[in-house]
């Protein structure tokens, strides 16, 4: 008797911690290298050093918990998830803390940036109302997931943070596109963007049209504008193949560098490490993303095909995002390197993305 | 889900991954270098500090060229009060300022960009600097600091031999590039303009200070990368002697005219006088266009360097030269003579082409040609002379071509020829040819005889060291900061294939010209043997009656030359003295010319005045003292 207990107990604890092996090497490796780089670029800040330690580890008991969910459970919460995400949402908007020109945080405790919880709240919602309808999704059904996309979007532009804005729009665009959101839709809302362009461009904030005049021409203005991007570039050329050396980039420690431990972190790496630094990080990213996509192919659930192939376009798009702008070949838009900026919510909400991812990989094993 | 959905997400995957892996494959391996380079711009940058340039000194080390020390009022640019003629008035209160001055500060402002620093008044007083001080909160944009500035303590006794030094302009900084020594110069900075000061430029200049650091991108200093200390020019000792120079300078008085004297040993310069000058202290922070102007349109063209950059008829002075010619060519015997009516015409011709002396001196031999200067003997020997020989011997004398003395811009004059005629009249079809006339004026001198004072004395002492003919030169040796000889010049000697006889036979005519000649007019007390020959140059024509009305200004008076070298035996010093419009050349040139050899050879009492001169003590490095002009420059 006492010894099924106990197998049972040993059963359970080793099914909790039956996991896609390819998968969790991947991310422990990427929060190996995290550690490793913020120390070099935090200087000697130990207390913001330490933050980013407790966030990776909050953000590893958040992926084992995630893990263990079934889809089922998912599901259950996908409306409250989203409810509550706008809920905060507003508050940022109403007694939000301000930093740096937007208002983007709030004070619970601990500082929460909600835009982030959106990243996972909206794809689940859109999954959730797709897989409900079973029957030949019409455009209605494609008009109520616009409509809710477009609710937190505009939530989070009015911030303003156009950056964050743009990712979760695409998060939940994506589930569209998976599902079937026909191709003649998409060529419209091209076509609207393309023509709408003037309009938005009126309503920027003057420092998102400057960023993107920069972006066109960086040299234009090396003091002004252009300085975050060409100090980026400067960074990552003179890193060369094998890099200046860990601590000895002279771009990261000597100040160049603007936002050095979150944004621009890229620009240390490929500094110190060089082209193999950037490689490595770059294959361990695309091993990350095959074997995701490979765990979406498996999986029957329709639900989960629509969460897992939005968390591994999001991904995708975070890492494109983020390393062409500090290379110089996207504007400067917020966005940080997953798993290698600072952490913050950004990295527990990505840890729970891929907690989700894992969570399907073991339901297809049984 | 359909596969082509799949296969989207696949492909968005794969270029995401292709972009960035291409991007930064182009920037860190394709673009390294360029990236590398900006990164060490971003964290190095350099601060230049200005040398010391080298001091110009006559044989004595009397300081000729120096730097002194100047306090300047100054204020930048960009802090110049609306009212710039309000901070002049309320600046009378305290200090003395001209016209000049004001004028000045307008040229510096309109060349000038925001963070330049502009002079309001230089050379300020030491109690125009107390006040100043004790009333500097009236004026908080003000700053008053040392620099050092060129100074010519004898203003325009050397204004074309030393030249002057000047603000770096584009076309300089143009050149500078081209011969890739702009690493050598500050934004700002000055380079040698004219004469000694330009010739010696890369001698004088010395070396950038150099300073690397490391800093921040806050430009905090972190490290010192290296710092290479300045390293002042060399200072130039020139054959010059003061004295000398001043007294030519005083001879002349208020006349135009140029001097120069040489020691035919050494081919050392030892007075360069052109007069009249201006006072090379004035183009060092440059002038405005009005006084440029009228520099520039003054009658008189003080900035016309008469001594080794205009041409003149050389006169009579030629005369000993064609002589030397005709006994190397075998035209004339040491004992020829003829027969002299007061004129030569030449055969088959009715013109008569006239001597000076009108009335004939019947039978005249060779040295009493030359001793009284007879114009009929010397207008036969030209038309007796074959041109392209005479040529051939004058042009060993440097007559029509360049001494190669250290200055730049050297005229060559003119030694006329066939060929030069050719080249030179290229429309007139008669005057193309060579022709008897020209041979016969020739003979004299005029025509179209055209050297530089310098090429005259330079000749002429080559007649005293009986051919042997030494480079004039004004750097005796180049000495560093702290006095110790760096190089000393080696004279440049060539020796004319001219036999001795023909030297001693025309120098004995020129002492002649002293004892019983033309030029007996100086020999009055003569304590030493001193050869010479007067000269007399006509600036028009005066063969054309005609004319002579409109041609009777001061301006066209003849010129006076006259060339001498002393003592005769073994002489030390050989000048040429033109007096521009002086008449006679008995009565202007010579007696400047007997009035320097006077002092040259037998010393005077201003030899004592010697004492009262700054004269250039050897400084030992110590780089508290070293005032220095910083110019912070960060590299880009």
């Amino acid at each position: 008797m006492m010894k099924k207990k106990i197998n049972k107990q040993i059963k359970l604890i080793r099914n909790f911690f039956a996991i896609d092996k390819t998968i969790i090497i991947c991310l422990i490796t990427l929060c190996a290298i995290n550690i490793v780089v913020q120390l070099s670029a935090n200087d000697d800040l130990i207390r913001r050093l330490m933050s980013d330690i407790i966030y990776i580890s909050v953000g590893i008991i958040v992926l084992f918990i995630f893990a263990n969910l079934t889809t089922g459970q998912i599901k259950h919460v996908a409306i409250p998830f989203y409810v509550v995400s706008l809920i905060f949402l507003v508050l940022v908007l109403i007694i939000g803390v301000r930093l740096h020109g937007a208002q983007r945080w709030l004070n619970l405790g601990i500082r929460l940036q909600p835009s982030e919880l959106c990243k996972l709240s909206v794809p689940i919602i859109l999954a959730y109302y797709f897989s409900e309808i079973k029957k030949k999704y019409t455009w209605y059904n494609y008009f109520i997931g616009f409509i809710l996309i477009l609710i937190p979007f505009a939530l989070i532009v009015k911030q303003p943070d156009l950056g964050t804005g743009i990712l979760v729009f695409f998060s939940g665009f994506v589930v569209l596109f998976l599902a079937e959101l026909p191709w003649k839709f998409i060529i419209i809302a091209l076509v609207g963007f393309i023509l709408s362009t003037p309009i938005v461009w009126s309503h920027l904030h003057e420092y998102q049209q400057h960023r993107i005049l920069t972006l066109l021409n960086p040299q234009s203005d090396p003091l002004g504008k252009g300085y975050h991007i060409i100090q980026g570039m400067i960074a990552i050329g003179s890193g060369g193949f094998w890099g200046k050396g860990y601590m000895h980039g002279t771009q990261a420690h000597l100040n160049f560098i603007p936002e050095k431990h979150t944004d621009f972190v890229i620009a240390i790496l490929a500094e110190e490490w060089g082209y193999i630094g950037v490689v490595t990080v770059l294959t361990i990213y695309l091993i990350l993303i095959l074997r995701s996509l490979h765990i979406m192919r498996l999986t029957t659930d329709l639900f989960s095909r629509l969460i897992a192939g939005s968390i591994i376009l999001s991904f995708t798009m975070y890492i494109l995002i983020n390393m062409g702008m500090v290379s110089g070949i996207f504007p400067v838009v917020g966005v940080p390197l997953p798993f290698i900026s600072y952490g913050g919510t950004a990295t527990v909400v990505l840890m729970c993305g891929f907690g989700i991812l894992l969570s399907i990989a073991k339901q297809n094993k049984y | 889900m359909t596969k082509s959905r799949i296969i989207s997400i696949y492909v968005f995957v794969v270029i995401t991954f292709i972009i960035l892996f291409a991007r930064y494959f182009y920037l860190q391996l394709i673009d390294y270098q360029l990236w590398l380079k900006q990164s060490i711009n971003n964290y190095s940058s350099t601060i230049l500090t200005k040398s010391n340039r080298g001091a110009i000194l006559d044989r004595n080390n009397v300081i000729l060229a120096t730097n002194k020390i100047s306090y300047v009022a100054a204020v930048l640019k960009k802090d110049i009060p609306q009212n710039a003629n309000d901070v002049f008035e309320s600046l009378a209160k305290y200090i003395n300022y001209t016209d000049l001055d004001i004028k000045k500060f307008n040229l510096q402002r309109k060349s000038s960009k925001k963070y330049d620093w502009i002079i309001l008044k230089d050379d300020l007083s030491d109690k125009e600097i107390a006040m100043l001080t004790s009333h500097l909160f009236e004026f908080p944009y003000l700053q008053i600091s040392a620099r050092t500035k060129r100074y010519y303590p004898f203003k325009d006794i050397y204004s074309h031999s030393i030249g002057y030094i000047g603000r770096l302009s584009q076309i300089d900084q143009n050149k500078l590039q081209e011969k890739a020594l702009s690493d050598f110069y500050l934004n700002k900075d000055y380079i040698g303009k004219s004469g000694l000061e330009q010739y010696y430029e890369s001698t004088l200049r010395g070396q950038l200070g150099r300073k690397t650091i490391k800093t921040d991108a806050n430009g905090n200093e972190l490290a010192l990368i290296n710092n290479n200390k300045p390293q002042d020019g060399d200072s130039i000792v020139l054959t010059i002697d003061n004295n000398l120079q001043k007294i030519a300078w005083e001879a002349l008085g208020n006349r135009k005219g140029a001097i120069v004297a040489l020691d035919p040993r050494d081919g050392g310069i030892l007075a360069f006088v052109s007069k009249p000058g201006f006072d090379p202290n004035w183009f060092i922070d440059g002038i405005g266009i009005d006084d440029w102007n009228e520099l520039f349109n003054d009658p008189q063209k003080p900035l016309v360097n008469r001594a080794s950059q205009s041409t003149f008829p050389p006169g009579s002075t030629f005369k000993p030269f064609m002589a030397i010619a005709a006994l190397v060519l075998g035209i004339r015997a040491p004992n020829s003579t003829i027969i002299d009516p007061g004129y030569f015409t030449i055969p088959g011709s009715n013109h008569r082409f006239r001597d000076s002396y009108p009335y004939g001196r019947g039978l005249i031999d060779f040295t009493r040609a030359i001793a009284v200067s007879s114009d009929t003997f010397f207008y036969k020997l030209g038309y007796d002379m074959n041109i392209d020989n005479a040529d051939y011997i004058l042009n060993m004398f440097n007559f029509g071509k360049q001494t190669g003395i250290d200055l730049p811009n050297e005229k060559s004059g003119v030694l006329p020829s066939r060929k030069w005629k050719k080249d030179h009249f290229k429309n007139d079809k008669y005057q193309q040819k060579w022709h008897a006339v020209d041979s016969v004026t020739f003979g004299i001198g005029q025509g179209l005889n055209n050297y530089t004072p310098l090429q005259m004395a330079y000749a002429t002492s080559i007649i005293a060291n009986n051919g042997r003919a030494i480079t004039p030169h004004f750097l005796d040796k180049i000495i560093d900061s702290r006095g110790y000889v760096v190089e000393s010049y080696l004279p440049k000697i060539t020796q004319l294939p001219i036999p001795e006889s023909d030297f001693v036979f025309v120098k004995k005519a020129m002492q002649k010209v002293i004892t019983e000649g033309t030029g007996v007019s100086i020999s009055q007390g003569l304590k030493y043997t001193l050869a010479g020959k007067t000269g007399t140059a006509q600036v028009v024509s005066m063969n054309r009656n005609n004319r002579k009305a409109k041609f009777s200004g001061a301006n066209y008076r003849d010129h006076s030359w006259f060339i001498a070298f002393a003592p005769v035996e073994s002489p030390v010093i050989a000048v040429a003295v033109f007096v521009e419009n002086g008449g006679m050349g008995a009565a202007a040139a010579a007696p400047i010319a007997r009035k320097m050899i006077d002092f040259y050879i037998l010393g005077s009492k201003l030899a004592e005045e010697n004492q009262q001169y700054e004269k250039f003590t050897p400084q030992y490095q110590n780089d508290e003292s070293n005032i220095v002009e910083n110019d912070e420059e960060k590299n880009q």
